[in-house]
């Protein structure tokens, strides 16, 4: 015989199984539906404000990953003419090293004090100047195509042993050099159309041009080793250095002494024979600043 | 010929310096000296030099490039007072990895510099600069003579 207590127990637990079926089956129902349809939680997100984030967040990847390209674009700039003509300068140096034979140990003469002195006397003030000596006549003198208010000069120290010059002398070299400069006559031999564009452009997806480059060094020692100045730029730097050194006559004078022993030593010195194919010429230059007799 | 020269000039400068040099070095014994950072500098050229002795024709002890840190010690004696042995007021003795030399102070700045080949890596890297001219671009900076004229006043 079953006791009646079974009976009563197992109808209890049915009826408990029933109620918690009851209680859970509507609720299972949603969950699934909540699933289903994601546009019931849109406005949530909305309300939340996690749509905005999300697009803000993506925004910044896309922001960082353009700053990443351009950075990565950049690497390939070809520097612009404020920078440019200082570094090529130097390369010319760097490349020429053994002809021009600036690697050599030298006395301290102190150019620069004097040099620096000399053009605070003509009233030019902040400039920085870079002088190289080289054991080496090959090219005398000259002032290479630099930066804003930099100067690069290259002298010859055979040339200043051979003639004997006192540092007012040297300054006067360099002084002309440093006009020649100004007026820009260097710069616009080298600089070229194709050079022109080439700087401050950017290089990216295509092949460095180094023909560019070493074709444009090239017209460095084309100017300084054979072609030279023309005759029309010699005569105007002259006419300038005339100009400014009038106000001071002892100096206009040591500088007429100086052409006089320049000319001297090139007609003279089998070494120095090239330097008037470079600046043309000491003797005219003399003519062009001594005065002219009046006819009477 | 009236003319003074720069030649004898400098001649009787370099006797000068040598004769102050045997003076002053003799006078100081090494272990008399100590050496402590004064703070970090970095080198401001496209390439330079570490001399084993502030002269620009001393060996040289290695090459940094722009932008390359260094230490900057001062040698003080004793009783605590820094000492500037004469011809070295232009350079700077500075620790650069396991070398200990001298670096022209014109050459060395506070801050660090807007340097060319980090400007314009790609086009440096298109020069196909080789050992030789890096060592000559080193050597440039070491024979530069460098000045600037004065701001008007």
């Amino acid at each position: 015989m079953i006791p009646a207590k079974f009976f009563l127990l197992i109808s209890a637990m049915l009826l408990f199984t029933g109620t918690l079926l009851a209680e859970s089956g509507p609720e299972k129902k949603e969950q699934g539906k909540d699933l289903l349809d994601f546009s019931s939680i849109k406005d949530i997100i909305k309300k939340d404000g996690l749509e905005g984030e999300l697009k803000k967040k993506q925004d910044e990847k896309r922001k960082y990953l353009d700053a990443q390209k351009l950075k990565e674009m950049r690497r390939f700039n070809v520097p612009t003419q404020d920078v440019f003509w200082s570094f090529f300068s130097e390369l010319w140096l760097v490349k020429n090293a053994t002809s021009l034979k600036w690697d050599i140990h030298k006395p301290d003469f102190e150019l620069e004090k004097a040099f620096t002195a000399f053009l605070e006397s003509q009233g030019h003030f902040e400039k920085k100047i870079k002088i190289l000596l080289m054991d080496s006549t090959e090219i005398v003198h000259a002032a290479l195509p630099s930066n804003d208010n930099e100067y690069i000069f290259i002298l010859s120290l055979p040339f200043i042993r051979t003639m004997d010059l006192s540092k007012v002398e040297i300054s006067l070299i360099l002084f002309e050099d440093f006009v020649r400069i100004r007026k820009g006559y260097f710069k616009n031999y080298v600089l070229d159309k194709e050079l022109e564009n080439f700087l401050g452009s950017n290089f990216n997806g295509k092949p460095f041009d180094k023909k560019l480059i070493d074709s444009h060094l090239k017209k460095y020692s084309t100017l300084l080793f054979e072609k030279g100045f023309t005759f029309q730029e010699q005569f105007e730097t002259t006419k300038e250095i005339d100009v400014l050194l009038k106000n001071d006559l002892k100096m206009w004078n040591t500088y007429l002494t100086l052409l006089e022993k320049i000319d001297n030593l090139t007609k003279s010195n089998a070494l120095y024979k090239k330097y008037n194919q470079i600046y043309p010429s000491p003797e005219l230059q003399l003519n062009w600043l001594k005065p002219k007799k009046s006819e009477l | 010929m009236g003319n003074y020269s720069v030649q004898m000039e400098s001649l009787m400068k370099r006797i000068l310096f040598f004769t102050l040099c045997l003076f002053s070095y003799s006078a100081i014994s090494a272990d008399a000296v100590k050496k402590s950072m004064i703070g970090v500098k970095y080198f401001s050229e496209m390439m330079g030099n570490v001399h084993q002795n502030p002269s620009r024709y001393s060996q040289v002890l290695t090459t940094i490039s722009c932008n390359h840190p260094v230490k900057v010690m001062k040698e003080v004696s004793k009783d605590g007072k820094e000492m500037i042995f004469f011809g070295e007021n232009n350079w700077n003795l500075v620790t650069v990895g396991p070398y200990e030399g001298y670096v022209m102070s014109d050459y060395l700045s506070d801050k660090k510099n807007e340097c060319f080949e980090e400007q314009y890596p790609k086009f440096f890297d298109g020069l196909n600069l080789d050992i030789n001219d890096l060592y000559y671009w080193a050597r440039l900076y070491d024979q530069y003579v460098q000045g600037k004229s004065k701001v008007r006043q």
